[in-house]
C-alpha cells in the first residue's frame, strides 16, 4: 500500500494505518532531526514524536501533492526552528556574518561530527538534498526560504565539510 | 578521514535509527489522545444533558411532552394528514391485492 492511501486511511481515522506510516519513516525522520539537533538522540526523538502528532491531527490538510515524508520533514523542521528560537540553542538565520572555524587544518574529523559544525540551514539542505534525496525545489517549499538560497547552502556546506574533512584542494 | 572520492557517497549517506520501541510508543500516545478526546466529548454531551435537566426538572419535561401530544391529537390539519395516510395505505393494498 502507498503512503498516499495510508494516509487517507489515517485521515480517515485509522490508527493502525498511521502506526504503518510512523514504522516506515521513523528512521528517516529521526535520522533528519539527530542532524539538525546536531546528534543530541533524545531532543531529535521528542521532536519527532511531536511532529508525528502533529502530523496525525492535520492529516486532514494533507493533499498528497507531494511525498507524505517530505510533508512529515516539512512539519519537523518547523518544530525544531520554533524549538531552537524558543532555547536559543543556535543561530536561525543564514551563517554568512559568522566566522567558520575551521580548526586545526591537520586534524580530521568524521562527517557527522564535521556536519555539527555546520550552520542549521546548511545542515537541513545538505541532509534534504543529498542524503534524503530531494530535489532542490522540494528542499525549498519544505523549508520556507527560497530556491537560490537552498542551492547556497549546499553549495557553501559542501565547502564547509570539504574543509573540515581535509579534502580540500 | 574520508578520501575525496568518498565524499559525496559520505554525503549521501544518513545513518539508520533502529526503531526500538519508538514507532509503538507515538502510536500508544495516539491512542491514548483519541480515547482522550473521546472521553472529553462524552462527557461534555452528559454535562450538557444535566444542565438541561438541571433547568427543566423531569416533571415539567413529562408535562410538556403530555401537552404536545394533546395538541397534536386535537389538531385538525393533524387529523386530516393522518386520514390521508390511512387512506392512502388501504388504497395501496386494494391495488395490490388485485
Amino acid at each position: 500500500m502507498t503512503d498516499g492511501e495510508l494516509a487517507a486511511l489515517a485521515a480517515s481515522g485509522d490508527e493502525a494505518a498511521y502506526g504503518l506510516l510512523v514504522r516506515r519513516h521513523q528512521s528517516r525522520l529521526r535520522g533528519f532531526l539527530r542532524r539538525l539537533t546536531r546528534g543530541d538522540a533524545a531532543l531529535a526523538d521528542d521532536l519527532a514524536q511531536e511532529s508525528l502528532f502533529e502530523a496525525w491531527r492535520k492529516l486532514a490538510q494533507f493533499t498528497g501533492k507531494g511525498s507524505f515524508v517530505g510533508w512529515l520533514l516539512a512539519i519537523a523542521w518547523s518544530r525544531y526552528l520554533m524549538t531552537a528560537r524558543k532555547r536559543k540553542l543556535e543561530p536561525l538565520e543564514d551563517a554568512d556574518g559568522v566566522p567558520f572555524e575551521t580548526g586545526d587544518p591537520d586534524a580530521k574529523l568524521d562527517l557527522e561530527k564535521a556536519m555539527a559544525r555546520l550552520s542549521l540551514p546548511e545542515r537541513g539542505a545538505l541532509t534534504l538534498c543529498l542524503a534524503l534525496e530531494f530535489s532542490h525545489e522540494e528542499a525549498a517549499e519544505m523549508m520556507a526560504l527560497p530556491l537560490g538560497t537552498v542551492k547556497s547552502h549546499i553549495a557553501r556546506g559542501r565547502g564547509k565539510l570539504r574543509r573540515l574533512l581535509g579534502l580540500a584542494s | 578521514m574520508t578520501p575525496p572520492n568518498e565524499f559525496d557517497r559520505a554525503l549521501a549517506n544518513l545513518p539508520a535509527v533502529a526503531d526500538n520501541g519508538f514507532s509503538a510508543a507515538v502510536s500508544a500516545r495516539i491512542a491514548l489522545r483519541q480515547e482522550f478526546q473521546r472521553n472529553m466529548l462524552l462527557l461534555a454531551v452528559a454535562a450538557a444533558a444535566g444542565m438541561v435537566l438541571f433547568f427543566m426538572p423531569l416533571d415539567e419535561l413529562n408535562a410538556a411532552v403530555g401537552r404536545i401530544a394533546a395538541d397534536l391529537s386535537n389538531s385538525p390539519p393533524v387529523a386530516i394528514a393522518l386520514g390521508m395516510l390511512v387512506l392512502c395505505g388501504l388504497y395501496l393494498r386494494t391495488a395490490e391485492a388485485e
